[in-house]
């Protein structure tokens, strides 16, 4: 640490590095908690209503993270471990889900799988309401078995196949190879995964807004105490409930089952290909992989005919007109689109940043900031979106309704990512490489600037588009920051949606999915080879 | 990597832009907290500042009253604006109790001779537009499901009990929204007493698919089919029906209940006495125009022009209204209601 | 005047300690060595020099300054990395010329230095490709290209050779050598082979232990270490414990045997160090002295000589029996000779 001292930048970046995620991440979370006074607390703690919603949250947690798991688990060995046909294509639209805003599954089920539903009534004639817990727990299921198949996908490519083989010398095959070899192997990945995605359930916000009905989870039961009668002491109590069981599991996966991980242990990938799949084992896995596809497939259906239809539900003729009004709109579009770059773009190197300090050094302020970095991931989004609309909202920083409390927010909720795939860069290049630089007479800066950042380009370029992406389909982080002057595209979705103006919600939605989808073709083609992208 | 340091840049500076702007002083103005569509708020604005060349300044613009409310409580300190319009009534009682008001009351409405009901009692708020409650039902499924079995399109409150429409009615959940909290009233006063009004709700509860937690949810879910019937805010249903076409029926029963949209001035607002301007413009006609033709209110005073569609004020049967016994039963109803539908 | 002053310096890493007391004095232009086995410091020590680890207790002076609390950047002491740590992303020209841009040289100088470097390095032909392009030993000569280029007051090399085959570090072991000798440069270079200890340095401190056992040039080092590990690190060392006596002119081992030294040795217990190409092997008995009886045990054929395993004197004694020609292998019975004057006692003091 001493060293620190000598060298003024680098002592400049631990300041401006400690500082900041102090400010953003830590002084957020305590003010939540002493925003509510006393009575607060009993309020909310007293009332059966907010009892009930703990439950429903740890209820559908457990559902969706269920077969969101179970849907990935299957998806990804589908593609990895057998030689179904169409593998790129399932590989590709499985990956789709992770670009799209969250409530989209919800939103566009909701007009395909209604009472009134193209599919449901109009093709079966069936009016079955999709509303309430069942909805729920399809949506989030779709919303989020992508995470688990891209999680669950990479565990089963470390397992080398030639451990299999292994297996089959010594007798196994089949069901019995998977049960006792496979299985076991990815077990702790697969837990890891279950519970990345029971986190993103229990913070999830928009599929419930949207076809929850009057099953209420806590995500949606904060945002209506200041919607519904401006409570925000008791917003914060509430989001204080969704916030504990959040950071359990986090720090259980983080602390526990990454250690007992066997994914690290892996030598050299070995190239030999898989035995091939016997018939009918193949026929079901890739009408597994068919039909969930389908699914996805049909959420982007729902909301591109939902933007060109002009009555949902009765009537059916065609127009562009959804379309030229969120074109006269396009405000949101724009606000979207630049606090997501921005937020993007500064979180990105803030976490490359912040990576570096901690790959690089020692300590106990370093250990403070991985902890620091890596603790968003935790947290909810409307616990965000509470903490900071507590925080910088009042007194000296009042950043109420500005773009600048939207950005800080996104930034310090997408840093996690961003670190994390830095550090993993950083790991790689060997530390004679800054040492050289710092012998051949570069400063930190230097170091950093001129060494270590042109190695780590295509991480910040990674991190840019993961936290663009979640910063610009967030719905849980803005709501309670959005004003007329700050609102984002994702907020006037909401607001159309409840309203009924579907056709409005699904135009917007359409342009939404095309920017973010135009982005990260950009970004993809700077990084100039394939990066990894939510991993 | 030195074209995104730039990017960085402009992009940061491009923030402070946002958050520095609109900053300039002036001597002649008023700022403005509107809880109203964005149009409007600005209509508003412009008419005003035509009317009586003192600048009228949207300082913040939201649907959701409740989130102007707590703002308001979180600068009172020094407060950024002079006065919030928009929002039923019970949100800015709520500011009064808590002392972020000051008292006003508009030469305007002895002079218009416009009802004393409709304003605060000790004048920290003035009423100036009215939201009735509405039924609504969707054509189609009225047309083809309950219709054959020989029942009449519902006109009144107790319609809505009849076992035809079972797991077809949208309610609204006051837990969860102050509009909605109204709407229950509106039953209880309706009815006479506490006991008769939950008497109904415990009928209906039965037939209630869903309490949505906005107090409008019942438009989209109606619309869509979700469910045949529901209940909504009269004005919201109009212009959304109007303004998208939606399939459904809007009919103000009898005996129906109301909101009052207030505007209040904030407690040591830096232009008082434009905002007390503000205030009486507010029931001046030309703003009763303009408010119901964008958002399809009910002025209080008279002799204003209402667009197509809307029923003529008089023609509605509005029930007594017990502004006390809202306020003072928020936490006793509430609960009350939460035992016997069980949400 | 010494260049390099090394005084009292100790180092730990948490409770171990890797240095202790380290006193080194070197002179400008010269080539010096630590020497030692894998984890015994020498590696600390150079990255404390060049700045990478701080200095816990003890000063280190450039040139008669004070550099302790000099950051690595601003020392000039370039270093190459065992693994060369080129920069991937930056040609060969822009690895070489990465610290004069550093200093913000003008064009003029680095290009005059840039050439004048590359000829010696014969690397010209490299300067537009990547590290990825290059085999070992032309990275090796890059990253030595990128350090001399600084024309540095110190050198420090990192085990530079040891990433590459046999052969090449034969060729580049000479290189060094002599571009060391043509520039003049302070050099110290780190490494645990003792062959190329002994074959490029000036001057060999031999490190064990986070001690400096032996600082000396490499004949010294050779013939007269002064300690047991340094006898037995370098070469192949026969080790005989006994005593010297006779006011030092007689060597008696443990197992009587009576052996003539060449009397610059103190009385007292000690350890006859004896290399194995300094005994010689006859195969009758002329009756001289210092002639001792053994017995072949085993050999091999290395080509420029044969080594034997001959039991005498009580052990199993290695020699070495140069320039053999076609002579037969000796087998059973033979007899060493040892010359007085090339005998060396290990004293124990």
């Amino acid at each position: 640490m001493k060293k620190i001292f000598k060298d003024p930048i680098l002592l400049l970046m631990f300041v401006i590095i400690t500082v900041a995620l102090t400010i953003f991440v830590i002084y957020p979370i305590i003010s939540v908690f002493l925003f509510p006074d006393i009575d607060d607390y009993i309020k909310v703690f007293s009332d059966f209503r907010y009892r009930k919603a703990a439950f429903n949250s740890l209820f559908i947690m457990v559902l969706s993270t269920i077969t969101a798991t179970v849907f990935g688990f299957i998806y990804a060995y589908s593609i990895v471990k057998t030689d179904i046909p169409f593998k790129k294509y399932f590989k590709v639209v499985s990956i789709l889900p992770l670009f799209s805003p969250p409530f989209m599954v919800a939103f566009s089920y909701l007009m395909l799988f209604g009472k009134n539903g193209l599919i449901t009534y109009g093709l079966f004639g069936v009016r079955a309401s999709i509303l309430g817990w069942h909805g729920l727990w399809l949506a989030q299921t779709i919303a989020f078995f992508p995470v688990a198949a891209m999680s669950i996908e990479g565990v089963l490519r470390s397992i080398s196949p030639s451990v299999e083989y292994a297996g089959r010398n010594l007798g196994a095959d089949g069901f019995r190879l998977f049960r006792t070899i496979t299985l076991p192997l990815s077990t702790p990945g697969v837990a890891g995964a279950a519970l990345l995605v029971s986190i993103l359930v229990l913070a999830d916000f928009g599929n419930p807004i949207m076809i929850s009905g009057d099953f209420s989870v806590l995500a949606t039961e904060a945002w209506m105490r200041v919607e519904g009668w401006g409570d925000v002491a008791g917003a914060a109590v509430i989001s204080i409930i969704l916030l504990i069981p959040s950071v359990a599991i986090f720090l259980f996966q983080r602390f526990w089952v990454q250690r007992r991980s066997y994914v690290t242990i892996t030598g050299k990938i070995v190239n030999i290909k898989q035995k091939p799949t016997v018939w009918y084992a193949r026929m079901l896995f890739f009408l597994f992989c068919l039909i969930v596809s389908v699914m996805i497939m049909l959420v982007y259906f729902g909301i591109l005919m939902g933007a060109f239809v002009k009555g949902w539900g009765f009537d059916w003729s065609l127009t562009l007109r959804w379309i030229s009004e969120v074109l006269n709109r396009g405000r949101e579009l724009v606000n979207s689109v630049v606090y997501s770059v921005t937020a993007g773009c500064i979180s990105a190197l803030f976490a490359i940043i912040a990576a570096y300090l901690v790959s690089r050094n020692r300590g106990l302020i370093t250990k403070y900031i991985d902890f620091t970095s890596i603790l968003p991931a935790a947290l909810p989004g409307i616990f965000i979106g509470i903490g900071y609309s507590v925080t910088f909202t009042r007194g000296a920083v009042d950043l109420y309704g500005t773009a600048v409390i939207v950005i800080l927010a996104m930034i310090f909720w997408n840093i996690s990512m961003g670190y994390q795939t830095g550090l993993n860069s950083f790991k790689q290049i060997s530390v004679s490489l800054s040492e050289a630089a710092s012998n051949l007479g570069a400063n930190q800066l230097k170091i950093f600037w001129q060494i270590e950042a042109p190695l780590v380009k295509s991480s910040f370029i990674s991190a840019f588009i993961v936290s663009f992406i979640r910063s610009i389909t967030t719905l849980s982080v803005i709501v309670f920051l959005a004003t007329s002057g700050n609102k984002v595209a994702t907020f006037t979705i909401m607001n159309f949606v409840s309203d009924g103006f579907f056709g409005k919600a699904a135009a917007l939605t359409t342009f939404l999915l095309c920017i973010s989808f135009l982005i990260l073709a950009v970004g993809r083609k700077i990084a100039g080879k394939k990066i990894q992208i939510f991993d | 990597m030195k074209r995104v340091l730039l990017l960085l840049l402009v992009s940061v500076i491009a923030c402070s832009a946002f958050a520095g702007g609109n900053k300039e002083k002036e001597d002649e103005k008023v700022l403005i907290y509107a809880a109203l569509d964005e149009k409007t708020a600005n209509d508003l604005c412009r008419a005003f500042e035509e009317k009586t060349g003192i600048k009228a300044e949207i300082a913040l613009q939201i649907e959701q009253a409740g989130s102007i409310t707590g703002r308001i409580k979180a600068e009172a300190e020094s407060p950024r604006a002079d006065v919030f319009i928009g929002g039923n009534s019970n949100y800015h009682s709520d500011l009064a109790e808590n002392n972020f008001l000051e008292s006003y009351r508009s030469p305007v409405i002895d002079e218009e001779g416009i009802s004393q009901d409709l304003m605060d009692r000790s004048n920290y708020w003035t009423g100036w537009y009215l939201g009735a409650l509405c039924m609504i039902y969707n054509n189609e499924r009225y047309e083809k499901e309950i219709a054959p079995q020989g029942i009449k399109a519902p006109s009144k409150w107790d319609d809505l009990l009849n076992p035809a429409y079972k797991g077809e009615v949208i309610a609204s959940n006051p837990a969860t929204t102050g509009g909605a909290y109204l709407m229950m009233c509106a039953q209880i006063f309706r009815m006479g007493s506490e006991e008769k009004g939950f008497d109904f709700i415990r009928q209906l509860h039965p037939n209630v698919a869903q309490y949505t937690k906005g107090a409008n949810g019942s438009i989209p879910l109606v619309s869509q089919g979700e469910a045949i019937v529901g209940f909504a805010w009269g004005h919201d249903t109009l212009k959304q029906k109007i303004q998208g076409d939606l399939p459904i029926t809007v009919v103000f029963p009898e005996d129906t209940g109301f909101e009052i949209g207030a505007a209040s001035i904030i407690r040591n607002a830096p232009n008082k006495e434009n905002a007390q301007k503000f205030i009486d413009f507010l029931l001046s006609k030309e703003a009763g125009k303009i408010n119901a033709a964008n958002g399809y209110r009910y002025p209080v005073r008279g002799g204003v022009e209402l667009p197509d569609g809307v029923p003529a004020f008089e023609s509605l049967k509005l029930s007594k209204w017990d502004l006390d016994a809202a306020a003072k039963n928020i936490d006793s109803w509430k609960k009350k209601w939460a035992e016997i539908t069980g949400k | 005047m010494d260049h390099l002053v090394i005084k009292n310096l100790y180092k730990s890493f948490g409770k171990t300690e890797v240095l202790h007391d380290i006193n080194l004095e070197i002179e400008k232009g010269l080539f010096t060595t630590f020497l030692g086995p894998s984890g015994c410091g020498k590696t600390t020590l150079l990255r404390t020099i060049a700045g990478f680890y701080e200095v816990q207790e003890g000063e280190i002076y450039i040139g008669g300054n004070l550099i302790n609390d000099v950051p690595t950047h601003l020392r000039n002491t370039t270093m190459v990395f065992q693994d060369y740590a080129l920069f991937p992303h930056l040609s060969i020209r822009d690895n070489i010329c990465y610290g004069l841009n550093i200093k913000k040289m003008d064009k003029k100088t680095i290009n005059s230095r840039l050439e004048k470097t590359v000829s010696y390095l014969d690397i010209g032909n490299l300067l537009e490709r990547f590290p990825s392009q290059l085999s070992g030993g032309q990275q090796q000569r890059v990253a030595l290209a990128r350090a001399l280029v600084m024309e540095p007051e110190v050198l420090l090399l990192d085990e530079p050779l040891s990433n590459l085959d046999a052969k090449l570090r034969m060729n580049i072991r000479a290189e060094l050598r002599q571009l060391q000798k043509k520039l003049g440069i302070t050099t110290i270079y780190v490494t645990h082979d003792q062959g190329e200890a002994l074959a490029l340095s000036d001057r060999i401190a031999v490190i064990n232990n986070g001690k400096i056992l032996q600082y000396a040039s490499s004949q010294d080092i050779y013939f007269t270490p002064t300690d047991e590990f340094t006898a037995k690190f370098i070469g192949t060392s026969n080790l005989l414990e006994g005593e010297v006596v006779e006011g030092g002119n007689l060597f008696v081992s443990d197992f009587g045997d009576k052996i003539k030294i060449s009397g610059n040795y103190m009385e007292g217990k000690g350890k006859l160090c004896l290399r194995p190409e300094m005994l010689e092997i006859r195969d009758n008995d002329d009756g001289s002295e210092n002639l001792f009886r053994g017995k072949v045990l085993n050999y091999i054929f290395e080509g420029a000589y044969i080594r034997y395993w001959i039991e005498a004197l009580g052990s199993k004694i290695i020699a070495d029996c140069y320039d053999p020609g076609y002579r037969n292998i000796l087998e059973g019975e033979v007899f060493i000779y040892l010359k007085p004057d090339k005998l060396h006692i290990l004293q124990d003091s």
